[in-house]
């Protein structure tokens, strides 16, 4: 993945995720080089001189989809599939974390009604640190 | 004055006491009450800056690199190094389930309460909470590893020990304790040397006072904002001994001023006692005199005021007024005020006082004559004028010992002791015939004349009340016998007393009507006719105890008191029944009855004799009334014009004792009467006595002209009664014929006497 800063402000994009860990230390324009993500899973992406810039990277192991606004996605029936992996990039528990579903616990599939999961999602805690009673 | 003062000061003392120590009590209220103040601004600001402090820190990109390494050494040493930053006692790393993943403090070993307790802290990220770890208190702040999401937690601690207590005391002025959940001491301002400083002894410690103690501190407790495991209780305390020092110093300057104003108040009172009480209650004292009556001065003394002093003197001048004024009000009631010598009331006394055993006193009362003649001719004033001349012509005879009262209107009375060997009567004379000297008065010489009464003490009466009262009844009979010099015979006075005796039993007699008095009846001979046909009815008395009285004496008794009337009536009432008796007997005789000039003056006479004769049946021609010349001489119309009634209805009106009394031959002529009774004065010595023929011989022809008939009375022998007889005499009465009697001895007599006569 390539972080063009098309900004006229340097940004420092930084990840302590497991699956990437990278900073891009104080930058204009193009990075000279574009960051491999070998592994698969949830990268947390910050700037470290901009504490309201968060982002994630969700790096699918075989591939992935995306619901629409009401959270529904269909997806093509393939036997092979044992486990369904979810997330949300607001979800309350670890961000990197996802809810892993095991079809087997769901034997008797109804097509029409297809598989209901929640996650407890909330709004990230205010960042403005410094503000409080003065 | 004394007590004012004291009262005061206590008041004083009392009130500056009890309000002194409700300031303080408020003063300290208030204080601990700024104090909490203080802590909790303290505490937030502390929070405040600690959170800026580790905010910062959390911030910082290398810490988040070196947390996000997992490398517990590295984060170890991170926590140390940016604690240090900020001068955290101590800095935690925890996973976002409050699982401790790194500590500052080396070996530090969560308990299963102490891991929930963080994990509490977690929930609140950005507060401080407070916790004991291995023994020390920490202020603990949680806050979020953003890289850029929550990735741990970081807790970082500071520590509450004697640098924070110090500064809170600094800022409060009180001292600041914490002490954990079993009472142990955290951390304390307060340093004991020789106690163990718990919670219980700031609130039980006392300070002895005077007999008792009282409480060392005055604190305030709160729990600290800490996780309900682990107590912490802070201890806001005043320490009250310098609170206590500037009271007892502010007490003890009042009670100063206390005793000043207590000193002050009996220094005053001193003074006023000596100006003013204690003259006041010698006042009291000398009023309370006065009303004994003592009027003795007491004298104002220079230590007074002059308002005292001259009320001293009105006090003087007071008692002494009430005196002269007591003394002249004795003079007077002692003394008759016109003439100046003693009164009657005082001379009484004075007899008493003066009369001694073994001396001689004569008493004179003189009365001048004629003396209201005086008064009217001359005129009151002079008549007063004259009194006082004559009282200081008796006080000029003998000033001495000679001793004079005037008892009322002209009456004086003199004491005058006698010496031995003194000639009593010359010694009276001189004392009239100086008394009768000529008297001034005004521009008038006055001769005036005088009764005198004497007695003599002790002849004449051995006590002052006796000699007293003989000495008065010799002036009324000086008076009465017209005696210019009287003096007292011995049984006079009881001869009067015996006299209101008499009177007294004369009343009674009648009232009883029980026999002691009783009629006798004396028989008349008609000369003509030879027969019997009259009687006299007499009055007797025969008293029970006193015996025979004499109705001379009694009836002139009773016609000076007045009851001659009731007596007469009596006699009347008893003579017609005695005659009703006798008419039953078959004897018709007259009776004649003796009427006094008061009885027929008196305007129930006619009717009670009417009613006697209606009740006896007897009729008015058996009835004679003898009336004394004397009597009808008097020349009462009324009687006169009832003696003409009586008359007409066939009443004999007689005129007893006539001759004697100073009848005037025209008045005889125009009264009614009947017949005359010539006294017996006339009779008794008829036959040897030529005068006293002349005389009988022309009063019988001068009655028989004027149409009356003549009774003789007093007859004694036979003689007389022949040469009456020859003179033409009606009847005769008197010894020689009978005395009086009883009505049976009158029947028996009249029985005999017809037998011998007839």
């Amino acid at each position: 993945m390539v972080f063009p800063n098309s900004d006229n402000i340097r940004h420092h994009v930084y990840s302590f995720s497991k699956a990437k860990t990278f900073e891009l230390k104080l930058y204009a324009g193009k990075p000279k080089k574009p960051i491999e993500f070998e592994n698969n899973g949830v990268v947390i992406v910050g700037c470290n001189i901009h504490d309201s810039m968060v982002g994630s990277i969700y790096v699918a192991k075989n591939s992935a989809m995306m619901t629409d606004e009401t959270g529904k996605v269909t997806l093509d029936f393939d036997p092979m599939i044992e486990k369904i992996s979810i997330w949300h990039p607001l979800q309350k528990n670890n961000p990197e974390e996802r809810k892993i579903i095991d079809l087997k616990d769901y034997p008797s599939y109804d097509y029409r009604e297809g598989y209901n999961v929640s996650i407890d999602v909330g709004e990230p805690a205010s960042r403005d640190t410094f503000g409080d009673t003065y | 004055m004394c007590r004012i003062g004291l009262v005061t000061s206590v008041v004083i003392q009392g009130w500056s006491w009890w309000s002194s120590s409700q300031f303080n009590k408020k003063q300290l209220t208030e204080s601990i009450n700024n104090a909490q103040n203080v802590f909790e601004q303290y505490t937030k600001k502390k929070e405040k800056l600690l959170t800026t402090a580790a905010r910062v820190l959390t911030a910082d990109f290398g810490f988040k690199q070196a947390v996000t390494t997992k490398d517990k050494e590295t984060i170890a040493s991170v926590l140390l190094n940016h604690g240090q930053r900020i001068d955290a006692d101590l800095m935690l790393l925890t996973d976002l389930k409050g699982q401790l993943i790194s500590s500052s403090l080396s070996k530090l070993n969560l308990d299963a309460t102490q891991s929930a307790s963080l994990s509490m802290l977690l929930n609140e990220p950005g507060t401080t909470h407070f916790m004991i770890l291995q023994n020390t208190l920490y202020q603990l702040l949680a806050l979020p590893v953003n890289a850029p999401r929550p990735v741990a937690y970081a807790i970082v601690g500071f520590e509450i020990n004697n640098d924070v207590a110090e500064e809170l005391k600094r800022l409060t002025r009180l001292d600041v304790s914490f002490f954990d959940g079993t009472g142990k001491v955290i951390t304390s301002s307060i340093n004991l040397i020789d106690e163990k400083l718990t919670p219980d002894y700031l609130i039980s410690k006392t300070l002895p006072w005077f007999l008792s103690t009282r409480p060392a501190f005055d604190s305030r407790q709160f729990e600290l904002e800490t996780t309900k495991k682990y107590p912490v209780k802070l201890f806001l305390t005043a320490d009250l001994s310098s609170i206590y020092k500037e009271h007892d110093r502010l007490l003890s300057s009042i009670a100063v001023i206390a005793c000043l104003i207590m000193l002050a108040a009996i220094m005053l009172s001193r003074l006023f006692a000596r100006n003013l009480t204690k003259p006041l209650s010698q006042l009291v004292e000398q009023s309370k005199a006065f009303s004994k009556g003592q009027y003795a001065n007491i004298v104002s003394n220079k230590n007074m005021s002059q308002e005292v002093s001259s009320l001293f003197d009105a006090f003087s001048e007071m008692g002494n007024a009430i005196d002269a004024r007591e003394q002249q009000i004795l003079y007077q009631s002692q003394h008759d005020i016109l003439t100046g010598l003693y009164n009657r009331h005082s001379f009484r006394k004075i007899i008493s006082n003066t009369l001694i055993e073994n001396q001689q006193h004569l008493l004179i009362a003189i009365n001048i004559r004629g003396f209201s003649n005086l008064n009217e001719i001359l005129g009151i004033q002079v008549g007063d004028r004259c009194l006082q001349a004559l009282a200081q012509r008796l006080i000029d005879i003998n000033n001495d010992s000679w001793q004079h009262a005037r008892l009322d209107g002209d009456v004086f009375l003199s004491l005058i002791p006698l010496a031995e060997n003194v000639h009593v009567g010359r010694y009276v004379q001189e004392f009239i015939s100086d008394l009768t000297k000529p008297l001034k008065v005004d521009s008038l010489e006055l001769n005036l004349k005088f009764w005198a009464g004497i007695a003599i003490y002790p002849q004449d009466g051995d006590d002052t009340n006796a000699i007293f009262r003989r000495v008065m009844i010799a002036l009324d009979y000086a008076k009465k016998d017209n005696k210019p010099i009287r003096y007292y015979h011995a049984g006079e006075e009881e001869a009067r007393h015996q006299h209101l005796t008499i009177i007294e039993a004369l009343r009674l007699a009648l009232t009883l009507d029980d026999g002691q008095l009783y009629m006798n009846y004396q028989p008349k001979l008609n000369l003509k006719t030879g027969k019997i046909d009259k009687v006299e009815a007499l009055i007797r008395w025969k008293h029970p105890e006193l015996g025979f009285i004499s109705p001379e004496v009694f009836i002139s008794y009773a016609e000076q008191t007045g009851i001659i009337f009731d007596l007469t009536a009596w006699v009347i009432d008893a003579v017609l029944k005695q005659l009703s008796d006798w008419q039953q007997k078959g004897l018709f005789i007259d009776a004649a009855i003796n009427i006094s000039a008061q009885d027929i003056s008196h305007p129930d006479f006619q009717m009670n004799l009417k009613k006697s004769t209606i009740k006896h049946q007897i009729s008015p021609e058996y009835i004679t009334l003898e009336v004394t010349e004397r009597d009808l001489m008097q020349d009462e119309v009324q009687a006169i014009a009832l003696l003409i009634e009586l008359k007409k209805k066939g009443y004999t009106i007689s005129v007893d004792d006539y001759g004697i009394g100073q009848s005037s031959l025209a008045k005889l002529k125009q009264l009614p009467v009947d017949e005359l009774k010539i006294d017996k004065s006339f009779i008794m010595e008829l036959n040897t006595s030529e005068s006293d023929q002349i005389i009988v011989g022309s009063t019988i022809s001068l009655g028989h002209r004027l149409g009356l008939s003549v009774v003789a009375e007093g007859l004694e022998n036979n003689e007389s009664l022949d040469i009456l007889k020859n003179m033409g005499c009606d009847h005769i009465q008197g010894y020689f014929l009978s005395r009086p009697m009883s009505s049976e001895a009158f029947m028996e007599w009249f029985g005999s006497y017809y037998k011998n006569n007839a």
